[in-house]
């Protein structure tokens, strides 16, 4: 439909109906947009959790690391996601500077109960009730000089259930394809569970099962950073029996470390404290910084650099399949 | 036809937008003081401008703007640098339009134009209305000491206030409204944001604006900082009342020249020029 050289047009910005050039390229003639009449309102950016297309639109604009956060319901997932955005609501952490966030109302919803605005008595995290399809948090950091391009992260939480399914089933794990391309898998150990003697092999041995089915799965491998995170530290440390527990998970590193890291690109442990309980001597976000700091400067996609590596292709040849077996360090997985 | 300037202005409600206009009004008409702008002549309607502007002059609190009734005012303005003759627009804009856009996520197609045809962003802030986000972890132990929790009697804690976007920190909300000028729909590839500090005299103990702003609002002050390609960012103290109108009034009122009781504070300003924010948006 011809649209009138007079008309307005519906399209914001488009200054085609003012005898300007049309937005999209069109000839007036052939505008899709005809007859449209501008609207008195415009719909702004939503600023809740991002989809997978809106995820997707995030990383093909800028430099952008994928993290992924697993473990059981109350691991502090959540409440993880929410300090590293408190943190940045006081300064720069580790070295950056918050630039931007797509997805402002997804963190305020879950820091609110942290808040003296909730009219609480104590802190609370916002539950996440995780949908099937993946949602993500986005920040945007760079370095305080702002001498490095922009950088987005995309935060993605693995739900408990899925968590539970996956560290009992390898076709549970291989549907956890995400994990392929996540530049950080982190697995999330509770500190509450570490600190009660009965919970505390099942809550190690879950996330080393975890982390054993998604190597054997194949959705984690030679290009995989993982970092086990021990969260709720602040509990741990106030415990009677904190050198008992220390002693434990040092047995517990030390045995995860010679099963599974030459077959991953990276492995660290690391303790957390995403919000201390009062009087802990802990700091808000103790643990954060650091991890923030790696997960922003590092991913297994600039590590394989320089590494001439593919996948088999169907139908390759007996020779190729051999060298596929004979060079598992160039494999991207396994 | 003299160049065209037109400056978004942006504050959440009861941020001195209006009584910066006002007070800016009668600076350029009157010339007083050394001032990087004065106006050239005076054309068109200006019913509004000398309604707040006399309101300012009289020491009265300046009417705010209700959501609805936001004003374009024009200026034929003249900078005393270079000579040249400009003309420069303010939409008078509420802060409910503002709150309207943080809470709704939805702008009226008249804001989107004159944003998209904005050369730069006048960013009010007053320090009295900055929510700030404190965490109750923060706050526990001052709670503990005093005791309040137990005179104030058991808090609910399986209902707490429903959670409120128009509660949320002052630092997020400019934020936002920042980075929806940059995104989809309004794509505006580079901006000037003069950040106005409004009611300085409040707060002029605590060192430089841009000082203030890092210490007070650090998150828009990261946001600026990260994204030098988008903005170009000066921080301003200004006071255009000059003081508390409560407590200050009389002073105020026995000021032979009025101009004399505005305050400002910021790179290449003088002490009572309020047209140097303005002026450098324009450069």
């Amino acid at each position: 439909m011809a649209r009138p050289a007079d008309a307005a047009c519906g399209v914001p910005g488009c200054a085609a109906g003012t005898g300007g050039h049309c937005l999209e390229g069109y000839a007036i003639a052939d505008c899709p947009h005809a007859g449209a009449e501008p609207g008195p309102w415009l719909d702004l950016p939503e600023g809740a959790d991002l989809d997978s297309g809106g995820a997707e639109r995030v990383a093909r604009a800028v430099t952008t690391r994928v993290i992924l956060l697993a473990g059981a319901a109350d691991t502090g997932k959540t409440t993880l996601l929410a300090s590293v955005y408190e943190c940045f609501q006081r300064g720069p952490v580790a070295g950056y500077a918050f630039a931007g966030c797509e997805t402002v109302l997804g963190y305020e919803r879950r820091c609110y109960l942290g808040r003296i605005e909730s009219g609480r008595p104590g802190p609370d995290t916002a539950r996440s009730s995780l949908p099937a399809e993946p949602r993500w948090l986005h920040l945007s950091v760079r370095d305080r000089a702002a001498a490095e391009p922009l950088r987005s992260l995309l935060f993605s939480e693995i739900g408990g259930d899925f968590v539970r399914l996956a560290k009992d089933s390898t076709d549970e794990c291989r549907r956890l394809a995400l994990a392929r391309r996540a530049d950080h898998f982190a697995i999330l150990v509770d500190g509450a569970s570490l600190i009660q003697r009965q919970q505390r092999l099942a809550a190690t041995n879950d996330a080393g099962l975890l982390l054993r089915g998604c190597l054997d799965a194949e959705v984690l491998g030679r290009f995989s950073f993982v970092d086990v995170l021990f969260t709720k530290w602040d509990l741990v440390v106030r415990s009677h029996e904190r050198a008992e527990i220390e002693q434990f998970l040092e047995a517990f590193t030390t045995r995860t470390r010679q099963l599974c890291q030459p077959r991953l690109g990276r492995l660290r442990f690391v303790q957390v404290a995403a919000r201390p309980v009062a009087g802990s001597p802990l700091a808000f976000g103790h643990g954060l910084a650091e991890l923030l700091g790696s997960w922003t400067a590092d991913s297994p996609a600039v590590a394989r650099r320089g590494a001439v590596s593919a996948w088999v292709p169907e139908g390759a040849s007996e020779f190729d399949r051999f060298l596929w077996r004979q060079l598992p360090a160039l494999r991207l997985v396994g | 036809m003299p160049p065209q300037y037109r400056q978004l202005v942006l504050g959440l409600p009861g941020t001195g937008k209006t009584t910066f206009l006002a007070a800016f009004w009668y600076v350029v008409v009157w010339g007083e003081g050394d001032t990087a702008l004065r106006l050239d002549r005076l054309d068109g309607n200006r019913e509004h401008l000398n309604r707040i502007s006399t309101d300012w002059l009289s020491c009265r609190p300046v009417e705010r703007t209700p959501i609805g009734s936001d004003t374009i005012v024009s200026m034929k303005l003249v900078t005393t640098d270079t000579g040249e003759s400009t003309d420069v627009f303010f939409p008078d804009m509420s802060g409910e339009q503002f709150s309207l856009q943080w809470r709704e996520r939805r702008c009226p197609r008249a804001h989107f134009d004159l944003a998209r045809a904005a050369s730069g962003v006048m960013l009010f802030v007053h320090p009295d209305s900055v929510i700030e986000p404190v965490r109750i972890d923060e706050v526990a132990p001052i709670v503990e000491e005093l005791g309040a929790i137990r005179t104030a009697g058991p808090l609910d804690e399986e209902r707490p206030r429903p959670w409120d976007p128009d509660r949320a920190p002052t630092q997020v909300k400019l934020v936002e409204l920042l980075q929806f000028l940059v995104r989809e729909p309004f794509l505006i590839p580079q901006l000037r944001v003069a950040v106005i500090v409004s009611a300085w005299d409040l707060v002029e103990g605590e060192g430089s604006p841009a000082r203030w702003l890092a210490t007070r609002l650090p998150l828009l002050d990261q946001y600026l900082a990260s994204n030098p390609e988008r903005f170009v960012a000066r921080v301003y103290g200004v006071s255009a009342q000059g003081g508390d109108l409560g407590r200050d009034g009389e002073r105020l009122l026995r000021e032979v020249s009025p101009a004399k009781r505005i305050i400002v504070v910021g790179d290449d300003s003088r002490p009572h020029d309020l047209t140097a924010p303005v002026r450098w948006l324009m450069a």
